[in-house]
């Protein structure tokens, strides 16, 4: 059970004004309190490392190695890659497009049956396996290699099956995230005071990005634009602009620039991108949009093309960045020594050594209870 | 014995009693173009036009049925008059739930009895699969037993599990495992049989008589094989080709020697009709066996063998041509990759097998923790070459009985 924003956030105001120390901003408290959660998760790693070089008990409520995975197991996650060519998978990213792997715990096949876990190895090791006719990588112990946050898998799919499509969904990747960012949310009350603000963070405004291009969207179907029909010379814009339906929403108003590689009268092409240009308005995460009219219309009025794309919420602005909370993530179980941690950092804004002083005597105890 | 999945404690047994016999699953059919699930508890249906994806057992191991008749198989899938069939997921079984998609015309309607059947190969594969465990479900069950914290094994990475677990079924096949590759063939005019593919040394090579006896094959030291069959100037200087190489003969003149001798002469077999120089005062005294006291190892009229390295086959006396042979050999056991067999009775003792491949190998491991494995790798490996050899006391006896000798029992 994660930790309330509010009542950590409240609890060190109290402390701090008990003898008018001082006050914490919300801005300040907020870029702390992310600090502290990531030093205390951060430290679970260390101290799980710890637990299982030490005895152990499996007492129930008394082992600390099933304390600290209870702890850990909110932030796993065992997703699929975010996009793959030829044998080489990424790895996956969360709802803003960025790379959400912050521990790699294990990775596995998912193309053949059973989904057996791939051995990671270095380059030098795969070559020694390569040469190895014995454990040479097969179907059934597949082996990788991590670069630049990506993974290369062998047997490639394609090696032991030609005809069949690959897929994100080929490679399942088991990790760590990182906690999301505390936010304390207010709005402003008629006395200029802040008001806490219990709402997730981020309130979406119902408008598009502009300026977003959809296709980096995890879910796209069907991206290709067809104009083999197309003879002759018939000129093609290399930049379209068209509105956008919305086919499971009420959503209107959104207008896109898109693009694509195809060339007239050859080769079938893909979109290379749908930019949004205006905003419109009514969209919710989860729509299902698609381009209106389709290019069928559009591009001389005889290729086709479809795409459909599900909004996510890499897609809309937030309202403002001031409304909205984020708790923190990790368990109540840490609460004392979050607020104490917050405490110390904030000794250090307000430029007093007795709170910084008193805040760190206690973690030592704290510290010194728990590895004993 | 009711089969049906136990959910409250699932055993090894995946297959109804139905499942298990007939491999088939009989459908009514629906209407044309309807996909039919094959289920996953029998073995996988595989069907596919691309060489590559291939399996070495089959490229296609199922039939389809319309009211009990069989529908003819082409290129495709299988197209009868009016029926066409298509497998999705065909070239890798079992990843998602297969299905078969039945197309059909006019002459069939729909309600007739659809039936997919494995085929006979393939359900005599699935007979005998509970007596073994595949490759791959060794080394998952040792990395979840053996290795990791608190476990006998720190640390080992999967690669080295494998690695010993394939070396180990090696060690095992060569003298543990049962042989239980035969072939049976007939030697042809050339008297020579290339080795098979996954030969590693022959057990034993017979004759098959009329009755469906075997007799022995033994092999011989009377000839051998040449393996650099040299062709010689007339100094005696192997002579050289273009590259500087020697030039080799295509045929030996000793395999064309002892291909074209009378063995009646070596074992001193005699016939009413026939001569075996055994009154011939004339002929030299190479007659072996037949004279002066008999030699048993030459004394046969079963046939000799030899291996002939240089061509990768088996070289025949010629009295044997034309006759039908079985071949008994053993390979290694890793022919068919990761779904290798290793017999059930020899599992424990391939765990052993690797742990004690991986102690050894590990530095600061105490020298008395390495002993203790390998006496127990020694003792699980005696055990399991006793139960594989199978013997049981009623035949043993009733063996000693033909001897006139009694054990009690």
């Amino acid at each position: 059970m994660a930790i309330n924003v509010n009542t950590v956030y409240t609890t060190v105001l109290s402390i701090l004004n008990k003898e008018q120390r001082g006050y914490l901003t919300p801005f300040e408290f907020n870029k702390i309190a992310t600090q502290v959660q990531l030093q205390i998760f951060e430290k679970y790693f260390e101290d799980y490392n710890q637990f299982l070089r030490m005895p152990k008990t499996d007492e129930e409520f008394a082992s600390r190695v099933a304390h600290i995975e209870e702890e850990i197991q909110v932030f796993e996650e065992y997703k699929s890659a975010s996009s793959h060519a030829n044998g080489v998978y990424d790895f996956p990213q969360d709802s803003n497009n960025k790379n959400e792997v912050y521990r790699l715990g294990s990775v596995y096949f998912n193309a053949v049956p059973g989904t057996p876990q791939i051995e990671l190895v270095g380059r030098k090791e795969y070559k020694q396996q390569l040469m190895s006719p014995l454990t040479k990588p097969s179907k059934s112990f597949p082996i990788g290699i991590l670069k630049n946050d990506k993974v290369e898998v062998y047997p490639k799919v394609t090696t032991f099956n030609p005809t069949r499509a690959t897929s994100i969904s080929d490679v399942k990747f088991s990790y760590i995230r990182k906690p999301k960012d505390v936010k304390w949310g207010y709005t402003i009350g008629s006395l200029g005071q802040y008001i806490y603000d219990p709402n997730s963070f981020p309130i979406l405004s119902t408008s598009l990005l502009v300026g977003q291009d959809l296709l980096s969207n995890t879910t796209v179907t069907s991206n290709t634009v067809d104009m083999t029909v197309i003879s002759g010379t018939t000129g093609i814009p290399s930049n379209i602009t068209g509105n956008v339906a919305n086919t499971n929403g009420s959503g209107s108003g959104a207008i896109v620039n898109w693009t694509t590689d195809f060339v007239p009268a050859t080769n079938p092409g893909n979109f290379t991108s749908i930019v949004v240009s205006t905003a419109g308005s009514g969209y919710a995460i989860g729509d299902l949009i698609k381009l209106n009219p389709e290019p069928s219309s559009n591009f001389g009025g005889n290729g086709t093309g479809t795409t459909s794309i599900t909004l996510q919420s890499s897609n809309f602005s937030p309202v403002n960045l001031i409304q909205g909370s984020t708790d923190f993530e990790i368990s109540e179980s840490m609460q004392t020594e979050v607020i104490l941690e917050i405490l110390k950092y904030s000794g250090i804004i307000i430029r007093d050594p007795q709170i910084i002083q008193a805040a760190q005597q206690e973690l030592v105890q704290d510290e010194a209870n728990e590895k004993r | 014995m009711a089969t049906s999945t136990n959910y409250e404690s699932p055993g090894l047994v995946t297959q109804n009693n139905s499942e298990y016999y007939t491999g088939e699953k009989t459908y009514v059919l629906g209407a044309s173009g309807a996909a039919y699930n094959w289920p996953t508890e029998l073995n996988p249906l595989i069907w596919t036009d691309t060489p590559t994806a291939a399996t070495p057992q089959s490229i296609n191991n199922y039939e389809v049925y319309i009211d009990n008749i069989l529908m003819i198989p082409t290129v495709g899938g299988y197209v009868s008059d009016s029926v066409a069939t298509t497998l999705t997921n065909t070239n890798d079984p079992a990843t998602a739930t297969q299905a078969v998609t039945i197309n059909y015309g006019t002459g069939i309607s729909a309600g007739s009895l659809l039936t997919i059947r494995l085929q006979q190969t393939t359900v005599w594969d699935n007979y005998q699969s509970y007596q073994y465990n595949s490759l791959k479900d060794i080394v998952a069950n040792f990395m979840l037993s053996y290795v990791g914290t608190d476990r006998v094994i720190k640390r080992a990475r999967r690669s080295e599990i494998i690695f010993h677990a394939k070396r180990g079924l090696q060690e095992f096949s060569y003298d543990t495992l049962k042989s239980v590759n035969i072939q049976e063939l007939t030697i042809p005019a050339n008297l020579s049989l290339p080795l098979p593919q996954d030969y590693v040394n022959y057990v034993q090579l017979s004759h098959i008589d009329s009755m469906g006896i075997k007799h022995i094959i033994y092999p011989t030291t009377l000839t051998t094989n040449p393996t650099a069959p040299l062709i010689q100037d007339n100094q005696g200087i192997p002579t050289q080709d273009d590259f500087g190489n020697n030039i080799e003969s295509q045929q030996s003149i000793t395999n064309e020697n002892w291909r074209n001798a009378n063995q009646r002469n070596l074992t001193g077999t005699n016939f009413e009709s026939t001569d075996a120089n055994v009154y011939n005062w004339n002929w030299w005294k190479t007659a072996y066996g037949q004279r002066y006291g008999m030699q048993p190892e030459i004394s046969q009229q079963n046939g000799w063998f030899t291996i002939d390295n240089r061509r990768g086959a088996f070289a025949f006396s010629s009295d044997l041509q034309g006759k039908l042979i079985t071949l008994e050999y053993i390979s290694d056991g890793l022919a068919f990759g990761d779904d290798t067999k290793v017999p059930k009775m020899a599992e424990d003792a391939l765990y052993s097998h690797i742990l004690y491949s991986i102690t050894s190998t590990r530095v600061n491991i105490p020298e008395y923790v390495v002993q203790r494995y390998k006496k127990d790798r020694s003792v699980k490996l005696r055990n399991a070459k006793i139960r594989l050899s199978n013997i049981k006391l009623s035949e043993f006896t009733q063996v000693m009985r033909g001897k006139s000798k009694w054990i009690k029992s």
